[in-house]
């Protein structure tokens, strides 16, 4: 019998069991055990079961019934009621994955819901992980590991894993944790703390399709996907007919012109179907279909350089957004391949996914990670660079008059560079012109009720090499508050900082922003006649080892020139920084609502 | 607008539409390759893509019984943003075919990348939805693709629609339709470009066959259509063709499928009729719930109270057909679609007494129902009714957790609905909720010191759809002081939670109520000797929710709606009010708005009404619905002017 509080509310794990039996390098077997006590209809949503299955794990069988809170079998999930699906993910054509889905939903509270899945996993490559915290409390969570004890593997534990027991002479090790609080979840939480409790499992020795590997160390993973990716790179040069000629001045240029060649030329469609999900198609199927995933444009990409005495290499990487690679655990911990091209100057790194960054700056979420470089000589982890925050810039300018019944009439430009106008770029391009007016409307009308656009131009909107320029006059109506006495006037028209998240005694981790970044504006505004000054914001400067502001002012006869700088220089405030940041915020948030007020 | 045209071996058109004669045949990969560059349409130039043909030639054959439709399509690709047009995906049924596929890209200088056949893969679901994927490879700014397949179907009495538009501009769109001999469709196109527009009409003829013929219809120069904010589904807008078996004659059998109003509800009839019966599972748990002698409105409440609530809403599959559970199932495993746990609740309050039945119905996601249009694929959804007598009729939809007996979920909310039952067939008007749907907020102390700083006790009430809207809100946060921050203070900055009290009630219809204390830091502004404050709390108006220049639909709201706020500002000491905003009141057709400020000792009162009345506006109406949200932001934002007093 399964104790119930009364207070207790949606569901809760009872038991998680993760049976893992390995017999050789290309057989195992995961049998996977649970037990969920469903409380009420909150917690419903654990009782949909997803299983997934590909070429190299196979489900063999599943059990699955419903419980009442006693233990009493109330009913049991039949074979006609699992539902076979083959889906991909959104972000793919297609992976040729399945998924076996039931529901064990049931509208008597509290039940309890227990499933058995058996998986065979044909290579050790996808040696299963122990994750042992959910979004909801677990009881227990357990994993049971049973090897030969000539297998080499090790294990990498974040959180407060225990050691695992021992038994039958060491062929089985079991690891288990009692009492596992729910995920914390904070807002912009940094990426390597979204896991607080897991195991990592890498075998010594893999087998992928027919190819061996190694995770013993980075130069064996390398050297298993420089085998994998062997002879994919050669082109036909006759085939080649619209490749440009390069009129480079330097090797620089000739990168740049190649890589703009890719952007207009290809596009990202990913079809990870079986060792494809690791294996690049060759840089010739690649270049005639003008498509392919992050490893085929990476590989085409290589293979153009190579055509033109540029050597480049293929880099694996971990995505910023999905965390840090443990860099002492040689493992596979890849979401992603961008291209390293080392020149005598200098290192180029290039992300052939991308159709808003040029071959001189990475999209954010490749900045600052680690990347396996598979090198022909050595292979190893090198850091992705991190850009600056004047390198991710957005600078409102404007001239602006105010009417006297509070609409401002400006023009004006926004010139963004960096992360900024690769992000501004990706949004507008994915528009119709009608539809970039809209998007242009609603940037600009944040804090505007109403505002009709007269003029747009984006002269270099599909020209990466330049920054971003978006000129525009427009009317923003009842923009100046007006009453019968005064005449409000917020100066900051385009950007103003709101604090979100947590407050400092409600933060447990570090936060994380995709890019350091400056916001910059420079407005001149035209007040009516009649009117005198009754409240100026005051000039304010704030200064932080992560971050500053300027808020100026400047009074002239009838017009105010006001400037602002918001400069956040790293993308990863600590704990120990987040108080700071708070009020950093919070100040900010707090002069950015200051109006002039002007009075008849 | 829905022109309807009857397809068949025996009846005669008179008037010819756009074409005339076989349609004229185009030749695979046969681009002039001037027109990669330059555009068909006027207003296609600026889209990221444009279909320049669509075609597709349908057969309908006793010989098989099978439906075959060829389908040839041409799209221009003009911009980065249209090259996802490449990727192609076709659904068909489990039990259909589709096959001879091909595709191609055409670039500019005459070049062509062909699709090979190893790079086509299918996914879906094993008995449901399955989907031939393909990313047509070659593609890049300016060049044409093109793809063609044919599908096999045994469904003749659900042809899938064929739709002429889509979201970016169509140069031409034409299906024809071969029907032979012994089938009879209705055809109904709905928003026709040309309202009076009917199909070509051609004979057919082979040695020795009886007659057959050749319907085609086609139009040229389809704009795109874009979803806008507040719009129920792009789907009412679509010129789309739909197809109606009517009727299948043979020398052996003659079966009448849905010639009128009357066949069609008579077939979902015969389709529900299991499920109405009164079983004796459902007789017993019937006078389980009820408990004795209860009827009439009592007995409907307490029955869609057990069925709401004791039954878990699974997954949708469908609203007619076999794969639709019974209500002994349902009950059994206490679980069941909202179409099957509305037919259990239809079963129930008949073993109660109650005159009940079906009424089926689209959602408003699903598009409106045109009563000019008999077909079955109009309908995705069912509701229970209850007769009330004398022409009232109750309308109940159990399927959401929250949903109090009397009111339907926003999605249900569409004009009509058909009766299925044996007597006269009919569709009825399903009415607004009279239940008004408010949101209240009443802020009796809410105290400004001189630093700026607000402390307020605020009581919040929610009420009709309102209600249902904030306890699945409530529902969806593992937290409740998490709920208070995301879903009631969202709107005022920086507000902290003091206090918070959450009142659910025992029944789903006692409105939502919450107690909150909170305090603002910098509520106000202090310069020098002034403090400015703007004293909305509440759904205030931040910002214009119509931004877009222009409006090419009309602008739909679920339901009508109304917020209304009371605030009682305890002013700081030794301030007077210096400047107050004046009593403000405006309108447009449909809406209200009512803002009223007044001093009174050192308090100051301030009360505001937006008040949705009309849920539809054309979109003629758009620049004074925009005109007047602005006014409504700008009356939320203005401030009152506190000056300290010596």
């Amino acid at each position: 019998m399964v104790a119930v509080s009364p207070a207790q509310d949606g569901s809760q794990v009872i038991l998680d069991e993760l049976h893992y039996t390995v017999k050789s390098l290309q057989k195992s077997r995961l049998i996977t055990t649970r037990k969920i006590i469903i409380y009420s209809p909150k917690g419903l949503e654990h009782a949909e079961i997803v299983i997934s299955e590909s070429r190299f794990k196979r489900v063999r069988s599943i059990k699955a019934r419903v419980l009442d809170q006693n233990g009493k079998q109330i009913r049991k999930v039949r074979k006609s009621e699992i539902r076979e699906i083959d889906a991909s993910l959104p972000t793919d054509l297609y992976t040729g994955l399945k998924y076996y889905v039931f529901d064990l939903a049931q509208a008597t509270f509290p039940y309890i819901i227990e499933y058995r899945v058996s998986v065979d996993i044909n290579s050790l490559f996808f040696w299963p992980n122990w994750y042992p915290q959910w979004d909801i409390p677990v009881q227990t969570s357990r994993y049971r590991l049973s090897c030969p004890e000539e297998l080499g593997f090790k294990t990498h534990a974040i959180g407060a894993i225990p050691e695992p027991v021992l038994s039958d002479k060491g062929k089985n090790l079991t690891w288990q944790l009692h009492n596992v609080p729910p995920v914390l979840e904070e807002y912009r939480m940094a990426p390597e703390h979204v896991i607080q409790y897991a195991l990592f499992f890498a075998s010594d020795s893999f087998v992928l399709d027919g190819i061996p590997g190694s995770f013993r160390k980075w130069q064996h993973l390398g050297n298993w996907y420089r085998q994998l990716a062997q002879d994919l790179y050669a082109l036909d040069p006759a085939s080649l007919t619209d490749l440009p000629r390069l009129d480079a001045a330097s090797t620089r240029e000739s990168i740049q012109q190649l890589y703009t060649f890719l952007q207009d030329h290809t596009r990202y469609v990913a079809i990870a179907l079986g060792t494809h999900g690791w294996k690049p198609s060759p840089a010739q199927l690649v270049y005639e279909n003008r498509y392919g995933d992050c490893k085929d444009l990476s590989t085409l990409f290589i293979a153009l350089l190579a055509q033109h005495g540029i050597i480049g290499y293929p880099a694996l990487l971990k995505t910023r957004n999905a965390g840090l690679v443990l860099d002492e655990f040689p493992s596979n911990q890849f979401n992603h391949v961008i291209t390293y091209i080392p020149l005598p100057s200098e290192t180029l790194w290039v992300d052939c996914t991308s159709s808003s960054a040029t071959a001189f700056d990475l999209p954010s979420m490749d900045e600052g990670c680690n990347a396996l470089v598979i090198r022909d000589d050595q292979t190893g982890l090198l850091s992705t660079p991190l850009s600056r925050p004047d390198d991710n810039q957005l600078l409102f300018s404007a001239e602006a008059t105010i009417l006297t019944e509070g609409t401002a009439q400006l023009e004006g430009t926004m010139t963004a560079t960096g992360n900024i106008a690769q992000d501004m770029r990706n949004s507008l391009r994915a528009q119709d012109p009608a539809g970039q007016r809209n998007l242009l409307i609603q940037w600009l009308s944040d804090f505007s009720p109403s505002l009709s656009l007269t003029r747009m131009n984006i002269p270099h909107l599909n020209s990466n090499i330049y920054p971003l320029e978006i000129r525009f006059t427009c009317s923003a109506e009842n923009y100046a508050d007006v009453s019968r006495m005064r005449l409000f006037l917020n100066p900051s028209f385009y950007h103003r900082v709101t604090f979100e998240g947590e407050t400092p005694d409600q933060r447990h981790t570090a936060l994380f922003r995709p890019y350091a970044l400056t916001l910059l504006d420079s407005i001149s505004y035209t007040i009516p006649d009649g009117l005198t000054p009754e409240a100026i914001p005051a000039a304010a400067q704030y200064q932080y080892p992560f971050a500053q502001y300027d808020y100026r002012m400047k009074l002239s006869g009838n017009t105010v020139k006001f400037t602002r700088k918001y400069q956040i220089q790293e993308r990863r405030i600590g704990l120990d920084q987040y108080a700071d940041y708070h009020r950093f915020i919070t100040q900010v948030e707090q002069k950015d609502r200051e109006r002039l007020v002007f009075v008849r | 607008m829905i022109r309807r045209s009857t397809l068949c071996l025996l009846l005669f058109v008179s008037q010819a539409c756009i074409s005339i004669g076989p349609p004229s045949p185009v030749k695979w990969g046969s681009v002039p390759l001037e027109s990669i560059t330059r555009t068909h349409l006027e207003n296609a130039s600026n889209a990221a893509a444009s279909v320049t043909f669509d075609l597709g030639e349908m057969k309908i054959s006793a010989d098989n019984f099978e439906m075959a439709l060829t389908r040839h399509v041409r799209i221009q690709i003009n911009s980065e943003a249209g090259q996802k047009y490449a990727n192609i995906r076709i659904p068909f049924w489990h039990d259909e075919k589709i096959s001879e596929i091909r595709a191609q890209t055409i670039l500019p200088d005459g070049r062509v990348i062909k699709l090979r056949r190893e790079h086509i893969y299918e996914e879906g679901e094993k008995k449901g939805w399955r989907y031939k994927v393909f990313a047509i490879p070659g593609v890049q700014t300016n060049c044409v693709i093109e793809y063609q397949y044919r599908h096999l179907s045994k469904h003749l009495s659900t042809i899938d629609p064929w739709f002429f538009q889509r979201d970016i501009p169509t140069s031409l769109s034409r299906i024809s339709v071969e029907i032979h001999e012994g089938f009879s469709y209705d055809a109904f196109v709905r928003n026709s470009p040309d309202p009076y527009c009917l199909p070509s009409k051609e004979r057919l003829k082979q040695p020795g066959d009886a007659d057959h013929w050749r319907y085609t219809w086609e139009f040229r120069d389809l704009p795109a259509i874009r979803t806008e904010p507040f719009m129920a589904t792009p789907n009412d807008y679509f010129a789309v063709l739909h197809f109606q078996l009517i009727e299948f004659k043979s020398t052996l059998v003659h079966n009448v499928f849905a010639r009128t109003l009357g066949d069609m509800r008579n077939e979902f009839y015969q389709s529900y009729k299991p499920y109405l019966a009164v079983s004796r599972r459902v007789r017993k748990l019937s006078q389980q719930i009820l408990g004795g002698a209860v009827s009439g409105t009592l007995a409907t409440e307490q029955l869609y109270d057990f069925v709401r609530d004791s039954v878990v809403t699974s997954e949708y599959d469908g609203y007619v057909g076999s794969r639709i559970r019974s209500p002994d199932e349902v009950i059994k495993e206490k679980l069941g679609s909202r179409v099957e746990k509305n037919l259990l609740l239809v079963s129930l309050l008949r073993a109660a007494g109650v005159n009940a039945k079906p009424v089926i119905i689209s959602t408003r996601s699903h598009g409106k129902i045109d009563r000019a249009a008999c077909r079955t694929d109009a309908f995705n959804h069912v509701l229970t009714s209850v007769d009330q007598g004398l022409g009232d009729m109750l309308f109940l939809d159990t399927a959401h957790p929250y949903c109090p007996n009397g009111l339907l979920p926003p999605n249900d909310l569409t004009n009509q609905g058909l009766v299925i039952d044996e007597g006269r067939p009919r569709y009825v008007n399903i009415p607004r909720p009279r239940t008004v749907s408010m949101f209240h907020a009443r802020t009796m102390r809410a105290e400004i010191d001189a630093e700026g700083r607000l402390k307020a006790s605020t009581m919040l009430r929610f009420d009709g759809y309102r209600n249902l809207i904030y306890r699945d809100k409530l529902a969806d946060h593992t937290d409740a002081e998490k709920f208070i921050r995301a879903a009631i203070l969202e709107d005022i900055e920086n507000a902290a939670v003091d206090t918070f009290s959450i009142f659910t009630g025992d029944m789903k219809a006692i409105p939502l109520t919450v107690n909150l204390s909170f305090t603002v830091e910098n509520f106000a502004e202090v310069i020098g000797e002034k403090i400015y404050f703007s004293p909305a709390l509440f759904h205030k108006h931040m910002a214009n929710i119509f931004q877009a220049e222009n409006r090419s639909y009309p602008i739909e709201y679920p339901f009508p709606y109304m917020n209304t706020e009371e605030v009682v500002y305890q002013l700081p000491e030794n301030y007077r009010i210096q400047e107050l905003p004046k009593w403000n009141s405006f309108s447009v057709d449909g809406q209200e708005y009512e803002r009223l400020i007044y001093r009174a000792d050192n308090t100051l009162h301030y009360a505001r009404q937006h008040r949705v009345k009309d849920i539809y506006y054309p979109a003629s109406n758009y620049q004074h619905l925009k005109d007047f949200y602005t006014r409504m932001v700008d009356s939320d934002r203005d401030l009152v002017v506190l000056a300290r007093v010596h």
